[in-house]
């Protein structure tokens, strides 16, 4: 029914269009604001990108295609965000009161701080390969379908990416820790 | 708090904690913004689009409702420039009937970055990424600029919505000429290191592309490259490498950050390269230039030519050919994640590509087919003190396109030096 849609879209039907940007826009934002880590960015990546590809959909010969495609013109989008807003300012967000009914793996104000820092130093393109993965939950060969880049360069970055996040949690650690040892 | 709890749980609970819903204003932006896209029609290649066919590029809803821009596109395999020039201390000429019109804001925009590039002074608040954009206030010769003048330019259409304009700065005889992009509604003017891939350089002097600077393993090799050639930012990918851009007018504009549907072809620089082994090797490698050319040239699967012996760079080079056949079964070292190593001087001929890659990794190496392309290889003993024992500079580039790629590589290659320490 989805490839009905993108051919029906393709042929110029607007309302088919609409649907697929209902079916998508939500999973589309959520990777924006992931890479962007700004509402506002996140929002404007994602009209860019849906608006591409209502401009370029008669070109997509390959229906089935349809999602990798908006992928990258979203990936695309969020570079242009990012190179566009080079400087970043201050997220300010309300945090959830943490306590003893808190989860476990709930990040702490200080672990959240640690994280956001960390990931703002990784490059657009190594926050995208990262968010693909672990939060839109995409395969690597199809991640390397959407950047264009070769499987192993996917790979690298998000080992990298990896490594970078839990390097910040691990100095945030050790700082507690001594903040515990001196207390 | 406990600290020792897992981090990869931590970062996963902090990437899902966000937003999940498109707001319905940006559903109602996209809704109303497709009514008034043109669209592409399928079976014509972009930019060729029908003459005289306005489109309209809005970047957001706000800018569809409140520009008033109409772009022009020309069905035409070269640029046409149409004189709508303003500026500082340029000549007005009379515009022709088709011509589009630049927002006030991105009039100003211009009229205040070249004034102040005049000026001397200033203009960095103009640009995006000052920082990137060559010649800000002088010509290569130091030369101040006496005037300037811009125009937009027509004839192929921008990625993103952005109109480019051609700006020029004038110095005596001197003519620097520079592609800027700017939205609607501005706010900022972005120069674009690669001019978005196509066959118009970013920076001209008197017409010819300006090279620009690069410094690479920690400023142990500098280097200057000029349009066609792209390099990537030095943190993004394991190895230094530029991109050509492929020749001939019309070059479409790569929207997508850097991928071609045939590739580019590249120009890499791979320090202490490895033929073959397991695993990724630290430190210098453990041969010689020559000893690295011999063990290429004796295996018969990858077609290498004899070494000869030239000059790169002020070092002695060993020059060679490297022609495996496509589909050719290779092997190279890889680390433990299944990440090709740095130093493996086949990589770049190794088949990558998601849809039809095929790569094995087992103890430490990646086995996998042959893309088919050449590469031109340039294999140099690094100077002594170097953290490197051997540089190997590498052409790649598909049997048709090999010798444009490595005659294109001559300037670059001819401004390599080394810095010891």
């Amino acid at each position: 029914m989805r490839t009905e849609l993108v051919e029906r879209a393709r042929q110029g039907d607007e309302d088919a269009f609409t649907q697929l940007v209902d079916l998508n826009g939500d999973r589309c934002y959520a990777i924006a604001y992931r890479i962007l880590r700004d509402v506002d960015r996140a929002k404007d990546a994602v009209q860019q990108a849906f608006l591409l590809a209502w401009r370029e959909l008669p070109r997509l010969r390959d229906v089935e295609r349809f999602q990798v495609w908006l992928y990258r013109l979203l990936v695309n989008a969020c570079y242009e965000e990012a190179r566009r807003h080079k400087r970043w300012t201050t997220h300010v967000r309300i945090l959830p009161m943490e306590g003893p009914s808190a989860p476990d793996q709930m990040a702490s104000v200080e672990e959240r701080d640690a994280l956001e820092r960390a990931f703002r130093r990784l490059s657009p393109e190594h926050r995208a390969v990262f968010v693909m993965h672990h939060h839109a939950g995409l395969p690597l060969a199809a991640i390397a379908e959407v950047v264009g880049v070769p499987l192993g360069t996917v790979k690298s970055r998000l080992h990298n990416s990896i490594r970078n996040l839990r390097a910040a949690l691990e100095s945030e650690a050790e700082g507690t820790l001594v903040e515990v040892r001196t207390a | 708090m406990n600290i020792l709890r897992d981090h990869d749980a931590v970062i996963g609970a902090w990437l899902d904690d966000g937003p999940e819903s498109l707001p319905s204003e940006t559903r109602q932006a996209i809704t109303v913004g497709i009514r008034t896209v043109t669209r592409r029609r399928a079976g014509i290649a972009w930019p060729f689009a029908g003459r005289g066919l306005p489109t309209f590029e809005p970047r957001r809803l706000s800018v569809a409702l409140a520009s008033a821009a109409v772009f022009v596109v020309a069905a035409a395999v070269a640029l046409n420039f149409y004189a709508n020039q303003q500026g500082i201390g340029g000549r007005s000429t009379p515009s022709p009937s088709a011509t589009a019109t630049t927002s006030p804001v991105v009039t100003a925009l211009l009229n205040g970055f070249l004034e102040a590039r005049v000026a001397g002074e200033g203009a960095q608040q103009y640009v995006s990424v000052p920082q990137e954009v060559p010649l800000l206030y002088a010509t290569t010769s130091g030369a101040r600029y006496e005037r300037g003048e811009f125009e937009q330019v027509l004839g192929i259409d921008w990625p993103y919505g952005l109109t480019a304009f051609k700006v020029r700065l004038f110095a005596g005889n001197t003519v620097v000429a520079q592609l800027f992009f700017a939205g609607p509604d501005g706010p900022l003017l972005s120069y674009e290191r690669d001019g978005f891939g196509t066959d118009i350089a970013p920076t001209t002097e008197n017409g010819q592309p300006v090279a620009v600077s690069y410094g690479f393993f920690v400023d142990e090799v500098t280097l200057r490259a000029a349009h066609p050639w792209i390099f990537s930012a030095p943190t993004t990918y394991p190895n230094p490498f530029c991109r050509l851009i492929p020749e001939g007018p019309g070059v479409l504009p790569t929207t997508d950050g850097g991928q071609r549907r045939d590739g580019w072809d590249r120009l890499l620089l791979i320090a202490d390269p490895a033929l073959g082994g397991a695993g990724c090797q630290q430190g210098p490698s453990s041969v010689d230039a020559a000893a690295l050319a011999e063990a290429i040239r004796s295996d018969p699967d990858l077609g290498a030519t004899a070494p000869v012996a030239v000059s790169v760079g002020g070092a002695a080079a060993l020059m060679m050919d490297v022609r495996i056949a496509a589909g050719t079964t290779i092997s190279v070292p890889a680390d433990d994640l299944g990440n090709l190593c740095r130093t493996a001087i086949l990589s770049p001929v190794l088949e990558q590509e998601a849809v039809r890659s095929s790569i094995s990794y087992a103890n430490g190496v990646a086995t996998g087919k042959a893309t088919g392309d050449w590469m031109r290889l340039y294999l140099i003993d690094a100077p002594a003190g170097s953290s490197m024992r051997t540089l190997a500079i590498v052409i790649v580039a598909p049997e048709a396109r090999f010798q444009r790629a490595v005659e294109a590589a001559t300037p670059v290659l001819e401004s390599l030096e080394f810095h010891v320490p």
